[in-house]
């Protein structure tokens, strides 16, 4: 049987990519709602007032 | 709920990683040759949970452009214009990887057999899908098109999956009933375990999608009441 050692570091490497990719971008994500929070709060606060 | 969805995400994400490299270590290392076609037909266990992914992503897109049509809650739009893109990722995907396997099995990159040609009009429908949305003078019509479009898409997906039958194009059926093809019990192993990897992934994709299009709706909110005042 062949050796398919390449290819599996290989495809390892770019899901590591992808994997580590799609965790910062929902960082980012959680990140962007919790300072909407903020905003909402601070938009209705004004409002208020 | 937000909450709720994060913690999931994170825990789908984290089963996600080993699993995706456990199903790389099964591909080149656990499943053996086939006879036939050799190394080619490793593609096979990228490929065909691929497609099913694109089914089940439009199955999701069916039940967010119903309901989206059936209550014009945007929250449905968001949940079909995520399984919309997710759909698009792993359609392209499975007319990337049939191509690579075609050269060395049919000899041609491509042919117009009815499989392949249904596969690339399901593409086709799920681009039009995200124009549609994004080129709508409004949110409203942008949705009410899109989930019209997307309830066609879901139409084609049954035709794909009979088009080897109705028109017996040269596309292999994988799952044939009655057939006597005793598979490799690594191989299928093999199979089943990327099947559930590429489920995993597809949960953590949708989920993501979708909290980016929730966040988008809020601050286009904020900005709204911004230009109100």
């Amino acid at each position: 049987m062949k050796s398919y050692a390449f290819l599996f570091w290989a495809y390892n490497v770019i899901w590591i990519c992808i994997a580590g990719w799609i965790l910062l971008t929902f960082l980012r994500v959680r990140r962007l709602d919790r300072r909407l929070d903020g905003v909402e709060r601070e938009l209705s606060r004004s409002g208020r007032s | 709920m937000n909450r709720w969805i994060d913690r999931l995400f994170l825990l789908t994400w984290g089963v996600s990683v080993p699993m995706m490299i456990g199903a790389l270590y099964m591909v080149f290392f656990h499943a053996p040759d086939e006879k036939v076609m050799g190394a080619a037909q490793r593609i096979f266990y990228f490929h065909v949970p691929s497609a099913m992914m694109t089914y089940a992503s439009v199955f999701v897109l069916l039940g967010g452009s119903v309901g989206y049509l059936w209550t014009r809650d945007l929250r449905w739009d968001n949940l079909s214009r995520a399984a919309t893109e997710v759909a698009l990722l792993f359609c392209t995907v499975v007319l990337i990887t049939g191509p690579i396997w075609a050269k060395p099995a049919w000899g041609v990159w491509w042919t117009w057999e009815a499989r392949l040609t249904s596969t690339l009009i399901l593409w086709l429908l799920l681009l039009a899908c995200l124009m549609v949305r994004n080129y709508a003078d409004s949110r409203d019509l942008g949705a009410r098109l899109a989930a019209i479009v997307g309830i066609v898409a879901a139409v084609d997906v049954p035709i794909i999956h009979k088009a080897v039958t109705w028109w017996r194009g040269q596309h292999p059926e994988v799952f044939k009933p009655g057939a006597d093809r005793a598979l490799d019990p690594r191989m299928l192993q093999t199979f089943v375990f990327c099947i559930i990897t590429f489920l995993i992934v597809f949960a953590v994709m949708l989920m993501l999608r979708w909290r980016v299009a929730q966040v988008e709706d809020r601050a286009d909110a904020a900005v709204d009441m911004l230009a109100t005042r």
